[in-house]
């Protein structure tokens, strides 16, 4: 696979990587084991990537924060708000008419490339 | 288990980022690295300190290098100099101050060379050549930052890309300074500094002065040690110095016991550094200090007279204007207070 491939495949996860996040922060997560659920189901995120994402949807205020001292050290625990609850609602039926729109579409291509048209 | 790898990428991480995101950020951060430790860690391998520093390298690899890190927690374009230019532009500044400061050296040689009394020439060339530097050096730094805040907006993102991934290698990281680490040798080497004057000036002032081997009055050449002080110098200033000394052997030894900086220890040194910035106010507008009677041949006291009291004026101002700088630096570092605002973090995280 060619560099510019890998490009367009990079952007298309990254575009759904809020929806993803927001998807799994409606029990408390901290980073690491919001990363390990992540890549559990296959989303696999770059660390560097994924921690400030958490900063910036909280400062957005979809997320909401705090350091909990229990454990073997300090971790700072992310859970929606009710603001990124009604955002996850709003991204879930986006999310479901956009893959709608492209199963249409990329069936109506898989229909042209079998000649079945 | 020695963790020490972590902080110092934690801190070059820090370093880049806002004050006030700092601190949080560098917690957190030290918290995933040592959660995503723990996940690699296999069971019995905490013993092995060389299995734990590979698996630290490995880890800190897939983090990336510092400045990566560091610009995607930044807030997108809310900085002058970003992170992925700002080593670059510190190497810059520096430099150019650097140059700059070693031009107008160079400068103030040469205007000496070409004078019949180099020593006076310097006195009255000093303070102008001082505007200039200054002058140079605000307006090269103005100049640096302007050009680098605008490569910053115009050079596409790939331009100065921050670190070759590939290259970077978690082993290079700087060791971190801690800010609050009393310098042991220079409270030391001060302290005595300071003994060494209160002994000298107030149970031997007859050996402050101007020493030198040579003859006068057609006398064999010998060892001469003539006093300077003037006696205004013993009623008026001595006291206040002697206070001031005192004090801040006092202020050393209390530091030199804790080893660390705190928040009053740093106030007491900022309200010395204060009042000596007063007493070399009150020197240079004061009655003068020294004297030049006890001084012969007549020739010898008039060349004397010419020079060392401008000289020593210059040098007054000089410490005067540093002392003020020091004042307000330390007043700074007064209320600057910690950076570490997260219960329970400490930059040595708990054993696995």
């Amino acid at each position: 696979m060619d560099d510019s491939t890998q490009h367009l495949i990079s952007e298309l996860w990254r575009g759904t990587l809020v929806l993803a996040v927001l998807s799994q922060l409606e029990e408390a997560q901290y980073g690491y084991s919001l990363g390990q659920l992540l890549a559990e189901q296959g989303v696999e995120v770059e660390q560097s990537t994924l921690y400030p994402l958490l900063r910036r949807l909280e400062k957005q205020g979809l997320l909401e924060s705090k350091w909990s001292v229990k454990g073997p050290r300090p971790r700072r625990y992310y859970v929606l708000g009710k603001t990124g609850q009604e955002t996850l609602q709003t991204l879930k039926q986006e999310w479901r008419t956009l893959s709608d729109v492209l199963d249409r579409l990329l069936g109506k291509d898989e229909k042209d490339a079998s000649g079945t048209l | 288990m020695p963790v020490e790898l972590f902080d110092r990428y934690v801190h070059q991480v820090g370093r880049r980022l806002p004050r006030k995101l700092r601190a949080d950020v560098e917690a957190e951060l030290h918290s995933l690295l040592m959660d995503t430790l723990q996940g690699r860690t296999v069971e019995g391998e905490t013993e092995n300190e060389a299995a734990i520093e590979a698996d630290q390298i490995a880890i800190l690899e897939e983090f990336g290098p510092p400045a990566k890190v560091a610009a995607q927690y930044q807030p997108p374009r809310r900085y002058v100099i970003g992170p992925r230019v700002f080593d670059i532009y510190l190497i810059v500044v520096a430099a150019v101050a650097g140059s700059i400061t070693l031009v107008c050296l160079l400068l103030l040689a040469l205007t000496m060379l070409g004078e019949t009394e180099p020593l006076s020439a310097l006195a009255s060339s000093f303070g102008d050549m001082f505007g200039v530097y200054l002058g140079w050096l605000l307006s090269s730094f103005g100049s640096v930052t302007l050009t680098f805040a605008i490569l910053e907006r115009v050079l596409p993102e790939a331009t100065f890309d921050i670190e070759d991934e590939e290259e970077w290698d978690p082993r290079t990281l700087p060791e971190i300074e801690d800010p609050t680490r009393v310098e042991v040798g220079g409270c030391v080497i001060e302290t005595s500094v300071l003994v060494i004057a209160l002994i000298a000036f107030n149970f031997f002032p007859q050996w402050v002065g101007i020493g030198f081997v040579g003859s006068i009055d057609d006398s064999p050449a010998r060892w001469h040690l003539i006093p300077i002080m003037s006696p205004t110098f013993f009623t008026a200033y001595l006291p206040l110095l002697n206070a001031l000394w005192i004090l801040s052997i006092g202020l050393n030894v209390v530091l030199l016991r804790q080893g660390q900086w705190q928040r009053l220890t740093r106030l007491a040194d900022c309200v010395l550094t204060a009042c000596g910035a007063f007493i070399l106010y009150r020197m240079v507008t004061g009655p003068p200090i020294l004297t030049m009677q006890a001084v012969t041949p007549e020739s010898l006291r008039q060349t004397l007279d010419s020079i060392l009291p401008t000289l020593l004026k210059v040098a007054l101002v000089i410490g005067l204007v540093s002392s003020i700088g020091e004042t307000l630096h330390k007043l700074y570092l007064v209320f600057r207070g910690p950076s570490r605002a997260v219960p329970g973090f400490s930059n040595q995280a708990a054993d696995l």
